[in-house]
């Protein structure tokens, strides 16, 4: 017998063992791990009867295996969904898909309950920018597929719910600090406490915290990029004139020390008072990542230190929540959010910068976006009993959207040309919903639901949701899901254009479908978990690269002029993606949970078809999963946890249109990660953590420099010798030393 | 300008004195009663004293506040959640549903109606310190399906901490009701004294 083999002779036997012992409280254990969620349909479920397919990460999760920001958690701990880092925003995918560059507009993510996503870019933050102070964070609710039915627009992928802890549990002052060396820093300073006001029991918690990245210097490959077609001289890439022309890169330039940073200060205060809760967040982004890329398509300058993006954002959310008699309920959420961006890139290419007497160029882009609604929400309990409850709500939101672009000459700051990617745009928005649950017995239960929302830039759109569970037999749950989703045009796809951007026309929302079954399995403390899922994408959304016959086109119309660049784009609906695969997942505990573990692997076929034809999808891979166990040995020893996750090669983001030689594929990553956390002996309530990490991988899925395409035409005329594609740089090693400190806390914080 | 020194400062400190005063949030069930009730099934199997107490058939009283709009909807969740149970600690089993008066009132039906187990719904924060008193030496496990009334003398009762089931257990009126839970058992619970 081969030790895979007894090994899993010893999992059956674990799992089958009908444990009579009366000592045993595995089965017990199972039920205290099962998860309570509420995201699915807004009421509090097991995870098993909820009707979506949904994963809890947990605080003592971040500790055991050290995550420290939402994109680590969902990559080490999720099942079905995955990231992707290009040392910027990071993409999030699930079950295939994973839209790049998306700004994370596909999936929805909520901090108690609140929209985070904004409507300028539909943007979402999960890398550190996301702004969520850590340690309050009690535990994320993962739920994969499609979520509109309760939510309105961008959960197409799914919806992620942050739940920060509640006073009971953040009691007394908490002091956090972190540090990895030559890479980053966070410190953290929060509090929580129950009191009474008013006569009213109370509670509010809060936490204050900094992260700031500083490293590593990356070194980037040279790109010889030849000469500029507009003044025939080798291209510039700094404003310094010392510096290498027609290169890009490489030894002559040195590693991008300047610019690699993030900065993000970030705050968040939840106030309980009766039945009213009020949040409130803020916080600031500032990056820079050490290449240009196709996103940021000023190119900037090679490791120039004024290159940024910043993002701002305040949010308030007020919840009231009253049960007016045993069987209605009802509910009102006032909800105000602003967000602004600014992204500056100094360009000293001619091609970017060509007016007469300025070397550098300084493209300023800046917008905001704010808004503010009211929803209300009402339940009722037909049968006095829960079994069947209908939920109804209606959202009001008005939304206020503006964004330009500028450029001024680097050398005496005078404006170069007139603004443009212009949008200036006020939008009332309308989403209406109701959900039925009825749960006629204890071994069945159906959900179904429909939402509607209007906007002023679509049609309205419906998204139903029909969910039945079945629990045939002890410990297993069986789910069907059908759920449509929506994301409609940002207001920057709808109305921006330029000198080489046309205006959309026509844009519709983006739509998805999917129907999924999967079967879990509980045994005692062990679960079991595998589903099989279809999804079909339609009217997806892309800036389209148009065709020398549609450029000769327009431009005989009037709406472009082909002299002032060779490529021209448009948002257009250009793509369906069709997909189906399965999730699968393992989890359990031993021991009284001193002995914890879990995997899960997800892998898909996805095929997106657009008018060049059916093929892949660039950076989402075929294949994902993750695994992770951790002992806690209790007292003062550590807990040892030990965590990875993995990711099948994948083709790069121009791997379809860059015309590179060879095919540029990220080869398969692997992510390891061990920590040490324990009980600093001698100071009550000071905890520590160790953690080193390694990634198996020194290249990620993303073209990055000027070289984004090998046009051999181009490349004639310009001497240059792009060839091959250069794949963002991982920074594959780093450990990490964190420190807590919790006083005040009384018996049930520490 | 000393007088409004003092009256500067004064306001705030009064506000945060008054803030200061530590109380509980109202009466919040975070766990489901279908799960607190798959929970009770499951935890009055350890209490030792469970099948002495319970005879051949277990039955559990489930406490309600009239008027309390909270207390009626949990009480009638829980009514239907552990008629659904095939046993409770390995025993067939019992529900009424009792309208609380008094403390006194409470111990003396749970007695009369040898109940092995009394379920407190939501309104009942205000008698807690009562019906601790009134249940000392009364053999009866009782639960809370609001935790914040464990660490007054509930001997059992359920939060929700990062999103899962937490047992609490008050160990010192557990003492007292003679319910006593196995040493194994205590490993899974936060435990009060």
């Amino acid at each position: 017998m081969t030790s895979k083999t007894s090994a899993l002779v010893a999992l059956a036997l674990l799992l089958a063992t009908p444990s009579a012992r009366a000592e045993d409280t595995s089965d017990l254990q199972g039920s205290l791990d099962e998860p309570v969620v509420t995201t699915a349909s807004q009421s509090a479920k097991t995870a098993s009867t909820a009707p979506a397919t949904t994963t809890t990460i947990t605080a003592e999760d971040f500790v055991r295996w050290n995550i420290t920001s939402l994109d680590q958690a969902l990559d080490f701990l999720g099942v079905g969904i995955v990231t992707s880092n290009p040392l910027h925003q990071v993409d999030v995918g699930a079950r295939g898909v994973m839209i790049t560059k998306d700004q994370g507009n596909h999936f929805l993510l909520l901090v108690n309950g609140h929209v985070m996503n904004e409507p300028l870019f539909g943007s979402a933050r999960f890398e550190k920018g996301a702004g969520i102070p850590f340690e309050m964070i009690d535990h994320i609710e993962v739920v994969i597929g499609p979520g509109s039915v309760l939510y309105g627009s961008y959960a197409m992928l799914g919806v992620i719910n942050v739940v920060t802890k509640r006073a009971k549990d953040w009691k007394g002052v908490h002091l956090v600090g972190e540090f990895e060396p030559g890479k980053s820093w966070r410190a953290g300073a929060g509090a929580g406490a129950l009191f009474s006001l008013f006569g009213k029991p109370a509670e509010v918690t809060f936490q204050v915290e900094g992260y700031r990245l500083f490293g590593p210097a990356f070194e980037m490959g040279e790109q010889i990029t030849g000469i500029e077609l507009a003044d025939k001289q080798p291209e510039r890439f700094s404003r310094d004139p010392s510096k290498p022309r027609g290169v890009w890169g490489g030894p002559r330039w040195g590693a991008v020390d300047k610019q690699h940073y993030v900065i993000v200060p970030a705050t968040l205060a939840r106030v309980l008072v009766g039945d009213f809760e009020l949040n409130l967040l803020a916080s600031s982004y500032k990056r820079a990542w050490p290449f240009s890329d196709t996103r940021t398509r000023e190119m900037p300058n090679y490791n120039e230190p004024d290159n940024f993006e910043l993002e701002r954002s305040a949010r308030f959310d007020l919840k009231w929540q009253k049960l007016l008699s045993p069987v209605v309920q009802i509910g009102a959420r006032l909800y105000g959010d602003s967000f602004d961006y600014r992204r500056q890139g100094i360009d000293s290419r001619v091609g970017a910068c060509i007016y007469p007497g300025v070397t550098t160029c300084v493209t300023n882009t800046r917008g905001y976006s704010r808004w503010g609604g009211l929803e209300l929400q009402g339940s009722f309990d037909w049968f006095h009993d829960a079994t069947l409850v209908s939920l109804l709500g209606v959202d009001v939101k008005r939304a206020f959207v503006k964004h330009q672009s500028d450029s001024t000459s680097d050398e005496d700051g005078r404006p170069l040309r007139s603004s443009d990617q212009v949008v200036d745009e006020a939008d009332a928005l309308l989403g209406a919903y109701m959900q039925h649950e009825w749960r006629p017995t204890g071994w069945f239960e159906l959900n179904g639901g429909i939402r509607l929302d209007v906007g002023k830039s679509y049609d309205p759109v419906g998204s139903p949701r029909v969910a039945a569970v079945l629990k045939p037999w002890r410990g297993g749950a069986l789910k069907l899901v059908y759920a449509q989703a929506f994301r409609p045009p940002s207001w920057y796809e709808l109305r921006a254009e330029d000198s080489t951007q046309l205006p959309a026309r026509d844009l519709q929302p983006e739509r998805v479908r999917s129907i999924e079954a999967s079967l879990e399995q509980k045994v005692r403390a062990q679960r079991l978990f595998f589903g099989v899922y279809r999804t079909e994408w339609r009217d997806l959304i892309e800036a389209y690269v148009l065709t020398p016959a549609e450029i000769r086109e327009a431009a005989a119309r009037g709406e472009l002029d082909y002299l002032r660049a060779v490529s021209f784009r448009q948002f257009r609906n250009v793509a369906t993606i069709e997909n189906f695969g399965y999730d699968a997942g393992f989890d359990g505990t031993l021991f009284s949970g001193a002995l914890r573990y879990g995997a899960s692997l997800s892998s898909s076929f996805a095929r997106r078809t657009d008018a060049s034809g059916t093929r892949p999808l660039a950076v989402a891979p075929r294949a994902f999963g993750n695994a992770r166990i951790a002992y806690a040995f209790g007292g003062y020893w550590p807990t040892l946890g030990l965590a990875g996750h993995w990711l099948a090669s994948r083709p790069a983001d121009r791997a379809y249109d860059g015309n590179f030689e060879p095919f540029p594929m990220a080869p398969p990553l692997f992510e390891l990660r061990g920590t040490l956390s324990g009980k600093v002996p001698g100071v009550r309530g000071l905890t520590y953590r160790l953690s080193a990490n390694w990634v198996s991988a020194s290249e990620g899925p993303y073209v990055v420099g000027p070289g984004q395409s090998h046009d051999e035409r181009q490349n004639a005329a310009r001497q240059a010798q792009i060839v091959s594609a250069q794949l963002v740089p991982i920074d594959q090693f780093r450990t990490m030393f964190g420190l807590r400190y919790d006083f005040g806390t009384g018996e049930g914080g520490e | 300008m000393l007088a409004r020194r003092s009256f500067l400062l004064g306001v705030p400190s009064a506000i945060l004195v008054g803030l200061a005063r530590r109380t509980a949030r109202a009466d919040d069930v975070a766990v489901p009663p279908a799960v607190q009730a798959q929970l009770i099934g499951k935890v009055a199997a350890y209490d030792k004293e469970f099948a002495n107490r319970a005879g051949a058939r277990a039955q559990v009283l489930v406490v309600v506040r009239s008027g309390d709009d909270a207390s009626t909807r949990t009480g009638a969740a829980m009514m239907k959640e552990l008629g659904a149970l095939s046993t409770i600690g390995g025993l067939p089993h019992d529900e009424t549903q009792l309208t609380f008066t008094n403390a006194k009132d409470l111990a003396t039906a749970i007695k009369k109606k040898g109940a092995a187990i009394v379920v407190l719904t939501p309104g009942h924060g205000g008698e807690i310190d009562a019906i601790r008193t009134a249940l000392d030496g009364v053999n009866v496990l009782s639960v809370s399906t609001v935790a914040e009334w464990v660490p007054r003398g509930v001997v059992l009762g359920f939060d929700l901490v990062s999103g899962k089931p937490k047992l609490l257990v008050h160990l010192g009126q557990a003492k007292k009701q003679n319910v006593v839970f196995k040493a194994e058992v205590l490993k899974l619970m936060r435990v009060y004294e």
